[in-house]
C-alpha cells in the first residue's frame, strides 16, 4: 500500500532484508511432498525422542522447590535471633544468656547472680540454665521468691530439702517420699494442725509442734 | 531528540535445531562462504556475505558437532554425533566420502593444503585423514587427556592444537614427532580455540574468561574476564584491535583487544549462544545458537533512526535495498510483507 501523502505522512517500517532460507519442502508436489513432510515429521520425532531419553534422568522439578524448602526450613537465618525479643529495654543482662526469652517472666532468674532480672521480665526458663545457678539463695538455695516450676532444676539438690523449713517456699511438687519426717523442717502449716508433715505421701506426725 | 542507534542483523532461518559451530571460508574468487553445524544433522552452507542459504549436506544420521571447509571453499567436511566424520563436495552437496569412527567425532579441521583432515572427538585420539588416499588407514596422534572438544591446525601444518571436553587447557602437537611440545594452561575446560588468520594468536575460551595466546611462543598475551560464562570468542582479522564473545546470556559481547572495554552487545538471540566467528575480512561477525538460528552483524553498525530504518548507509548493499523498496511503494504492494520467510526478528540495540 503506497504511503499517505498530506497532513499527517505514515511511513511504514521497513524490515531488513532476509538471507534466503532453504524451502521447506523442495519442488515436490502431491504425493512426493506429502512423503517429504511425513520424513520430516520421522525427523522430528526421532530428535524429540532422543531428547526425552537425555533428560530422564533428570530429578522432577518440584523436587528440586522441596529440597530448597525443606533446607531452608531445617536452617533458621543466621541473621534472625532465637526466641522472641527482649522488650525490656533495662534487661541487658539476661538477654545475653542464649535463649533467653526476656518477653516472658523467668521466676527462676528473680534473683538470679548470673543475671539481674529484677527488673526483667522473662518468662524463660532457659536463662538460668546453668548448675551454678544460686538464683534461689538457699543454704543450698533460697526458695523465698523463688517460683520454679520443676524443683529439681533450679538447685543441685532436691528442692524439698532444700525447702525445707521455709515458709513461703513455694515448691509445688511434693518429694516423693518422705522417709524420715522427723529431719523434716517444714513447718507445718495446715489450718487444722493435724499434726502431719506435709511432705507427700507422708503419714507421720511431725516431730514439731504444730501450733 | 536522540535518535536511538539501532544493530540490525541478518537472521539465517534454517536449522530445526541449535546450531553448535560455525566456520567461514576464506576469501575466494567466488566471495566468502559460511558452514554452520547444528544438531539437526545437517550441515547448511551459506554466502558469507548476505548469509543466503545455499545448500543442505544431507547424510548423517545424527548431531552435528563441527563443520568446516577447506581454503577454496570446495569441500566440506563434517563430525557428527553419528561417530563418523564425511567429506563432501561444497559445490553439488555430494557426500565424497565418510570416515568411520568408534564414537562421537566433535571436531574436524581442514589442513591449510587441503590435503589432510584432522578429526578428534569422545575416542580420545586425534586423526589425520590423507584426503588423496581415502582409503587408508589415517594416522592416529595419541596422548589427548580427554574427550576431544575442539581441533585446529598451525604453523603450516606442522602443529596442532587440541582442548578436551573435561580437562583444563589447550595442547599442541609438533606433528614431525608427534609428541605434545606445550599446553596452554587454562582454569576452565576449553570450549573454543582459534587461530588467527595471520597465524599470530590463539584466541581461547574456557569457563567465563578469553585468553589470547602468541602462537609462536605460546605465552598469555591477554586475559579478559566476561560478564558471564563464553563458550566462543572470535578475533578481528584485520586489524587484530577488537573480539568477540557470545555465550550464555544470549548476547554476542564486542571489547576492544587491548584494553578489554566492551564496545558493544549485540542482543537478538533467544537461547545461549555457542558459536561466534568474524568473518574473513572483518566486517561482520557471525553468532550460532541455541534458538536454532545464525546471525550476521555488521561490525560497524550503521547507525539508524528508529523510524527510518534506511538512514545514511553508505553501503552499496542498503542503497540497493532502498530503490527496491522505493520501487515497491511506487508499484503499490506491501512492504516487507511478501515472499519471505520467517524473519519477523526485531531491531536490536548495540
Amino acid at each position: 500500500m503506497a504511503a499517505r501523502s498530506g497532513g499527517s505522512s505514515f511511513v511504514q517500517p521497513l524490515h531488513p532484508p532476509s538471507p534466503k532460507s532453504p524451502p521447506k519442502y523442495p519442488d515436490l508436489y502431491g504425493k512426493r511432498r506429502e512423503r517429504a513432510k511425513v520424513q520430516m515429521l520421522e525427523r522430528e520425532i526421532s530428535f524429540l525422542e532422543e531428547e526425552l531419553k537425555s533428560i530422564e534422568g533428570f530429578q522432577p522439578a518440584s523436587r528440586y522447590c522441596k529440597e530448597v524448602t525443606d533446607f531452608v526450613m531445617a536452617n533458621s537465618d543466621p541473621l534472625i535471633q532465637l526466641g522472641l525479643p527482649c522488650f525490656n529495654m533495662a534487661c541487658t543482662s539476661c538477654c545475653r544468656n542464649s535463649g533467653c526469652c526476656c518477653y516472658l517472666k523467668c521466676p527462676e532468674c528473680w534473683k538470679c547472680s548470673l543475671c539481674d532480672c529484677s527488673s526483667c521480665n522473662c518468662m524463660s526458663y532457659k536463662c538460668c540454665t546453668s548448675s551454678d545457678c544460686n538464683a534461689c539463695k538457699c543454704t543450698s538455695c533460697d526458695c523465698s521468691s523463688c517460683n520454679c516450676s520443676s524443683c529439681f532444676s533450679c538447685c543441685k539438690v532436691p528442692k524439698w530439702q532444700c525447702c525445707c523449713g521455709k515458709m513461703s517456699c513455694c515448691c509445688k511438687f511434693r518429694p516423693p517420699s518422705c522417709t524420715n519426717c522427723c529431719s523434716c523442717k517444714w513447718k507445718c502449716y495446715c489450718p487444722k494442725c493435724p499434726k502431719l508433715c506435709n511432705c507427700f505421701r507422708c503419714t507421720k506426725t511431725c516431730c514439731n509442734p504444730c501450733c | 531528540m536522540e535518535k536511538k542507534k539501532v544493530t540490525v542483523p541478518l537472521v539465517c532461518h534454517g536449522h530445526s535445531r541449535p546450531v553448535v559451530d560455525l566456520f567461514y571460508s576464506p576469501i575466494t574468487p567466488d566471495g566468502f562462504f559460511l558452514i554452520s553445524a547444528s544438531k539437526d544433522s545437517s550441515p547448511m552452507l551459506r554466502n558469507g556475505e548476505t548469509g543466503d542459504w545455499i545448500g543442505t549436506f544431507e547424510g548423517h544420521k545424527g548431531a552435528i558437532w563441527s563443520s568446516c571447509l577447506d581454503t577454496k571453499a570446495l569441500r566440506a567436511a563434517s563430525a557428527s554425533a553419528d561417530f563418523s566424520a564425511k567429506l563432501w563436495d561444497a559445490l553439488t552437496g555430494d557426500e565424497l566420502h565418510s570416515f568411520e569412527h568408534k564414537h562421537i567425532v566433535r571436531a574436524c579441521a581442514f589442513s591449510d593444503d587441503t590435503h589432510f583432515l584432522l578429526t578428534g572427538g569422545i575416542e580420545k585420539i586425534l586423526r589425520i585423514f590423507d584426503l588423496n588416499r581415502l582409503d587408508e588407514q589415517p594416522r592416529q596422534v595419541d596422548n589427548s587427556p580427554g574427550s576431544i572438544r575442539t581441533v585446529a591446525w598451525l604453523h603450516s601444518d606442522q602443529m596442532i592444537l587440541s582442548s578436551c571436553t573435561d580437562t583444563n587447557g589447550v595442547r599442541l602437537w609438533d606433528l614431525r614427532s608427534g609428541k605434545i611440545v606445550q599446553t596452554l594452561e587454562t582454569k576452565s575446560p576449553v570450549t573454543s580455540a582459534e587461530v588467527s588468520q595471520d597465524g599470530r594468536y590463539i584466541t581461547t575460551a574456557d569457563g567465563s574468561t578469553v585468553k589470547f595466546w602468541d602462537a609462536n611462543h605460546f605465552g598469555l598475551v591477554k586475559s579478559y574476564d566476561m560478564p558471564c560464562n563464553v563458550e566462543s570468542a572470535s578475533l578481528e582479522p584485520k586489524r587484530g584491535n577488537k573480539f568477540i564473545a557470545g555465550g550464555e546470556d544470549m548476547w554476542v559481547h564486542v571489547f576492544d583487544f587491548h584494553t578489554g572495554e566492551e564496545l558493544g552487545c549485540n542482543k537478538g538471540h533467544h537461547g545461549p549462544v555457542h558459536c561466534v566467528r568474524f568473518s574473513p575480512g572483518g566486517g561482520s561477525f557471525a553468532s550460532g545458537s541455541e534458538d536454532g538460528t545464525i546471525r550476521i552483524w555488521q561490525t560497524s553498525p550503521v547507525t539508524h533512526d528508529e523510524s527510518d530504518l534506511l538512514g545514511s548507509e553508505p553501503s552499496g548493499k542498503v542503497k540497493a535495498v532502498a530503490d527496491e523498496v522505493a520501487r515497491k511503494i511506487e508499484s503499490g504492494l506491501h512492504i516487507g510483507g511478501e515472499g519471505k520467510t520467517g524473519d519477523t526478528d526485531k531491531a536490536t540495540d548495540a
